[in-house]
């Protein structure tokens, strides 16, 4: 199997300590981990795995609302947080979930809640809170149908633009993906590692098939993967602490609340004291830099895996569980002697432009498949040189995207008809 | 070699927990690459319930089962809804009172009293879906029957009755003559068993 | 009014000050009380975390020198259990006004006083929006001018004492801004006290709710204040019954929440102990135990 990984060094390890040094084959490839003496092979549902990765990455608080496909996230953890001395609490919405985890994480702790679709639309307003007030925190959301209600317990890719620009004002994200639960476990490690390194909200999002299909997950020894702690300000107390005055690395060293330095926090644009200011020149700052440290680091923070990208004449571009009928469908045509290749996305968001502009460079044909009406492919268009030879493959009924789906549009892109 | 099999009945008889035992024992017991799925509906019982499980040697890369090479119903309208699933020449193994089998199917049908015979052992309907893993272990091969035994022993220490319930699934494909069937390197299942019904 | 210890722009960020509060508004008189019993209780400021919601009242957490935290609308006591869940030994106060605790926040207001959290809840009842300026609110009642009822209203308001009472708050109380005595006395008892504690505080807004209802300034509401109110269980009260009752009316003990989820880490902790030794005994690893016990229910 021809495959590799593209990506820099974007889990974040490497931004507190050296950036510079890190290039782009430093990194691991996500769904590498291999079996050694202490590590654990469980067989368990991707929402299991993506609960392992947030306790290996050294979780502390959780806080939820049970909806469908997301709820034994928060089963999980209201076992094993306990377990370790930490805390599990169940709210009374999504919106008091997110508001929670923002006032745990200010504390110290390392934050997250678990959501589907509905769950996040109501957590849009606190997602912008903590965006402005820069948090870091751990979003889960397993995608359902929707909009509404939707299909509670059958998989889509409907929420890649509501977790982008759903909550107001001009902002920018993280939002991570996978497509086996190996790969689940490393990217819910990376969400916590890109929340500190970044203060920021970071969302890992999945669809419901890979939250309930149970696969082999090989946990890491404690150690194996890098994990990025809270950056705390080594200013001593009785001198002045300034929480949101950006250092030169761009990075804001933290104090926990209950600590010597009392700060203000807000969700008005604000000072470097964190408090709230409307002169022209604070609030200008201010937006460029919430904007500017996600997106001018998307090159940075873009992670794909490739497969058969050498030489591919026709590439697919997928993320998630359809990457694997993507990756299925490649896979058989090489060996039909076909020139297919996949690049399957693990950063959604900041959106990897370049990535996508340079895999697609040299193809015929760009087919993006994805269980949506085309959330990502009118990105990817955007992306391209040539707008014109790219085309989607999706569905929307809630089932899973076959080879078959897949093959049937690849024929039409190739003019052999249906 | 890559097994894609179906377990098919209705909600509350256990039929996800089969498939997770059969992939775990694969994965845990074995070494081996499976992925389970389910498909159900909000009904915590009654309503139509299907596990897919693929095996394999290899990573498995698409996690559906689209044709199987075995499906198994303890229900009647399991069978009715996914019996289109066999691949031609795969194997049907049902349940002779919950789910008895229908004709002109493109497949070979192994019928068992599952049911029946657990009723009969214990006294009660629990652990058919154990019952029914323990004849598809010993028919098909696609884990090793004390794996299966192990995993069971791992997930339920001290539970006497789901031990005896695997034993004696393979028991009834003992008893019924069958050979036992395996996968060829195309995928197909062997011609050497006997297509028959008890 | 005891002396305060330590001069109450100790607790100030005067560095933010000029407030934003109008003249004659009453929640500075809140603030005044609220420092000086911090400082009878001769707390930390470093042990005081102070989260609000919007609105007038949530200003007061940008002038207290606590750790604060000016959060959304409504939503400051979800905010604060995670706060205080994370870091039980912090004091929590939580300034809200009329939308912050019963319209957008009600449905948080109850559930954390249902839990018994260790979060002090003030309730600055001005019976208005003052911030948005001067719509009504649902602690307004019936029968007032507001910029969005200009037919005056037609909806009753909460009480908040029998709602927080009802919803399982353990120390419920109710003072005025001319009750300042009262008000730091209150606040003080609220403070210390181990769970939930709820302090209505009925606060005047002269720029809306008394320009808009009369012509009240800010001396005429207080007048009102003191003339509409009663001690619970005086004689006055009990004469004439439609007077506001003020004093405390819940002070119970009830096991407060983060202590109940230290027993939800016992347990858990236990069961681990326990799951670790029956393996032992099977003679199985420690370790794979606990994974095989740890395995998802069928869903």
């Amino acid at each position: 199997m021809s495959s590799t990984t593209r990506s820099s060094r974007a889990n974040g390890a490497a931004a507190a300590t050296d950036r510079t040094s890190t290039g782009s084959n430093g990194s691991r490839a996500a769904g590498t981990t291999a079996a050694t003496a202490k590590s654990r092979t469980l067989f368990v549902p991707g929402n299991e795995a993506c609960a392992e990765g947030a306790l290996y990455a050294g979780l502390g608080f959780f806080a939820g609302y049970p909806i469908t496909p997301s709820s034994e996230i928060a089963e999980i953890m209201s076992r094993r947080l306990p377990e370790r001395g930490d805390r599990f609490i169940q709210m009374e919405d999504e919106i008091a979930s997110l508001c929670a985890i923002v006032g745990a994480s200010l504390t110290g702790s390392k934050v997250m809640t678990a959501t589907s679709g509905p769950g996040f639309s109501l957590m849009q307003e606190a997602l912008g809170y903590g965006i402005m007030a820069e948090i870091p925190l751990v979003i889960v959301d397993v995608m359902r149908g929707g909009p509404s209600t939707g299909m509670p317990t059958q998989g889509s890719q409907g929420d890649i633009n509501q977790i982008r620009w759903g909550t107001h004002g001009d902002h920018s994200i993280i939002a991570l993906t996978a497509s086996t639960n190996q790969a689940l476990f490393e990217t819910t490690v990376r969400a916590f590692n890109l929340a500190e390194t970044y203060r920021t909200p970071v969302v890992v999002l999945y669809d419901e098939l890979l939250g309930h299909l149970r696969e082999k997950l090989t946990i890491p020894e404690p150690g194996e993967l890098p994990l990025v702690e809270r950056l705390r300000t080594g200013v001593p107390e009785g001198v002045d602490y300034h929480p949101y005055l950006i250092r030169e690395d761009g990075r804001l060293p933290m104090s926990d609340f209950g600590g010597v330095h009392r700060y203000n926090v807000t969700g008005l644009y604000h000072d470097m004291w964190g408090f709230p200011s409307t002169d022209p020149r604070t609030v200008d700052e201010l937006a460029h830099h919430i904007y500017d440290k996600i997106e001018l680091r998307a090159d940075e923070l873009a992670q794909a895996r490739e497969f058969y990208m050498e030489d591919a004449e026709i590439v697919f571009i997928s993320y998630g569980s359809p990457a694997r009928t993507a990756r299925q469908v490649v896979h058989q045509a090489r060996i039909n002697g076909q020139r297919l290749g996949l690049l399957e996305l693990e950063t959604i968001w900041p959106f990897p432009a370049r990535m996508v502009r340079d895999a697609c460079r040299n193809a015929r044909s760009t087919i993006v498949v994805e269980m949506n009406m085309g959330q990502m492919y009118y990105h990817i268009r955007n992306a391209v040189e040539n707008p014109r030879s790219v085309f989607l493959s999706n569905r929307v009924d809630g089932r899973f995207i076959t080879p078959k789906d897949i093959r049937r549009v690849l024929r039409i892109v190739e003019g052999q008809g249906e | 070699m890559i097994w894609k099999l179906v377990i098919g009945g209705v909600g509350g008889q256990g039929i996800i927990t089969a498939g997770i035992i059969l992939a775990e024992t694969a994965v845990i017991q074995e070494g081996r690459f499976a992925v389970q799925s389910q498909t159900y509906g909000a009904e915590m019982r009654g309503g139509l319930t299907r596990t897919d499980v693929i095996i394999s040697d290899d990573e498995i890369i698409y996690p559906k089962v689209d044709q199987a090479h075995m499906l198994a119903c303890l229900h009647r309208k399991a069978l009715s809804a996914y019996h289109g699933m066999i691949r031609p020449g795969g194997l049907l193994v049902t349940d002779r009172d919950e789910a008895p089998a229908l004709k002109r199917l493109d497949c070979r049908q192994y019928e068992f009293p599952f049911s029946a015979a657990v009723r009969e052992r214990t006294g009660g309907v629990r652990n058919v879906n154990l019952c029914i893993l323990g004849a598809i272990a010993h028919l098909t091969g696609v884990v090793q029957m004390e794996h299966l035994e192990d995993a069971i022993r791992e997930r339920y220490p001290g539970n006497d009755l789901a031990l005896a319930a695997v034993k004696l699934g393979q028991e009834l494909v003992v008893d019924s003559g069958f050979r036992a069937v395996h996968l060829g390197e195309d995928g197909r299942t062997g011609r050497h068993a006997t297509s028959a019904r008890v | 009014m005891s002396e305060p210890r330590r001069p109450v722009s100790y607790y100030l960020r005067e560095r933010f000050m000029p407030h934003l509060w109008c003249a004659g508004c009453g929640h500075g008189t809140v603030l005044n009380g609220l420092v000086r019993s911090v400082d009878e209780l001769g707390l930390k400021k470093r042990e005081i975390v102070m989260v609000s919601g919007i609105g007038c009242s949530a200003r007061m957490a940008g002038y207290l020198d606590f750790h604060t935290l000016h959060t959304l609308h409504g939503r400051a006591l979800a905010f604060a259990t995670g706060v205080k869940l994370s870091r039980p030994e912090l004091k929590i106060i939580c300034p809200l006004g009329d939308g912050d605790a019963l319209a957008i926040g009600g449905n948080h207001f109850i559930h954390a006083a249902r839990r018994n959290i260790d979060i002090t809840v003030l309730i600055l009842n001005n019976r208005i929006y003052g911030m948005t300026g001067g719509q009504y609110s649902p602690l307004s009642g019936c029968g007032i001018d507001a910029t969005t009822a200009p037919y005056s209203t037609i909806e009753d308001a909460f009480d908040p004492v029998k709602l927080a009472v009802a919803a399982g708050a353990t120390f419920v109380a109710r003072t005025t801004t001319f009750h300042v005595h009262q008000l730091q006395q209150i606040l003080t008892q609220a403070i210390r006290h181990n769970g939930f504690s709820v302090v209505e505080v009925l606060s005047q807004c002269p720029t809306h709710f008394g320009r808009k209802n009369g012509g009240l300034e800010a001396v005429d509401m207080l007048k009102a204040f003191k003339q509409d109110t009663a001690p619970i269980g005086s004689k006055r009260l009990e004469t004439a019954p439609d007077l506001t009752p003020v004093g405390v009316f819940v002070d119970e003990d009830r096991t407060e929440y983060c202590e109940r989820y230290q027993s939800v880490i016992d347990r858990a902790q236990g069961a681990v102990a326990d799951r670790a030794v029956a393996a032992e005994h099977a003679g199985a690893e420690p370790d794979r135990a606990v994974a095989a016990a740890g395995k998802g229910a069928v869903t």
